[in-house]
């Protein structure tokens, strides 16, 4: 069950990436990315537990909300984060507000929406093609996470989830 | 799902879902900033990854310059031993002239060949390459 809503966010993903990112490389811009999928992308001061939310109001662009709080690597994967949700919800025409917190639930890989969410932002972040290359001339995983503009326990999992490390 | 851990608590995702409606509605967020010009404009992947290759080939050709370092001083050694004893223990101290040139100069060449090999061959040079 994991394993399948995994692998439908690493093809969504991966064609999020040829439909409005291909050629331009690494790191990957998530909020580019966002807003060329239509979404609107703002950041706010939040409560310290709120890593962002996805808001759907009626006649209005999704918004995704970024807490102002957090540092650059951990906003680009709650924006990248956000997009998932935005990409699983897509043919959702209601008002919707999906609200993530700084809780133990986002990363366990419990909640299918979450899992969904964490794997497209990983793969949307870190494309398996580049990951694997930058690994096989041995470049290290904090080499990469600067590459790739991540925190380095995140690319750390994804070498770990495509088995390289 | 027995397993599940439980979901945050539903007034915690309330309040925290009241805040972020709340403030998309104000219209207080500001635009969330793209990457920076400095950061687009890094080297495009294929760059990138030459450069990757470039440092992978100078570490090759380190560990192959180490090693063949340490093969010639072997070389010499062992050429030098071999003459040491067959002077010593075969013959004598006055070999021919041309004994040790032959020695000396099929030592030298050989060594010579080796490296010639490595490098001209594993490692050709960058203007060499597709050239016509």
């Amino acid at each position: 069950m994991t394993s399948d809503i995994k692998k439908q966010a690493a093809h969504d993903a991966e064609r999020m990436l040829h439909s409005v990112w291909l050629g331009r490389g690494i790191p990957v811009d998530p909020v580019a990315i966002a807003r060329m999928a239509g979404l609107r992308v703002v950041e706010a001061k939040l409560d310290e537990n709120i890593l962002g939310a996805l808001v759907k109001e009626p006649n209005q662009d999704p918004t995704i909300l970024l807490n102002d709080g957090d540092g650059e690597n951990r906003k680009r994967f709650t924006c990248a984060h956000e997009i998932g949700h935005f990409v699983r919800r897509s043919d959702d025409d209601t008002e919707y507000t999906t609200v993530d917190l700084r809780n133990p639930d986002s990363a366990s890989g419990t909640n299918p929406e979450e899992v969904y969410a964490n794997e497209f932002a990983a793969c949307l972040l870190m494309p398996a093609n580049e990951v694997k290359i930058l690994a096989d001339f041995g470049v290290e995983d904090w080499e990469m996470a600067i590459k790739f503009k991540v925190s380095r326990e995140a690319m750390q999992f994804r070498l770990k989830n495509l088995g390289l490390r | 799902m027995a397993d599940a851990e439980p979901p945050p608590a539903a007034a915690e995702i309330a309040a925290a879902t009241q805040e972020v409606q709340g403030v998309v509605q104000a219209g207080t967020a500001r635009d969330a900033p793209e990457l920076p010009p400095h950061l687009k404009n890094l080297p495009e992947q294929g760059q990138w990854l030459e450069l990757l290759a470039r440092r992978q080939e100078l570490q090759l050709k380190g560990t192959y310059a180490k090693g063949i370092l340490w093969l010639l001083g072997v070389q010499f050694a062992v050429a030098d031993l071999v003459f040491v004893i067959y002077a010593w223990a075969g013959r004598d101290w006055n070999l021919s002239a041309q004994v040790i040139d032959v020695w000396l100069g099929a030592t030298v060449v050989q060594m010579i060949g080796v490296v010639q090999i490595v490098t001209r061959h594993l490692f050709p040079r960058r203007d060499d390459r597709g050239g016509a």
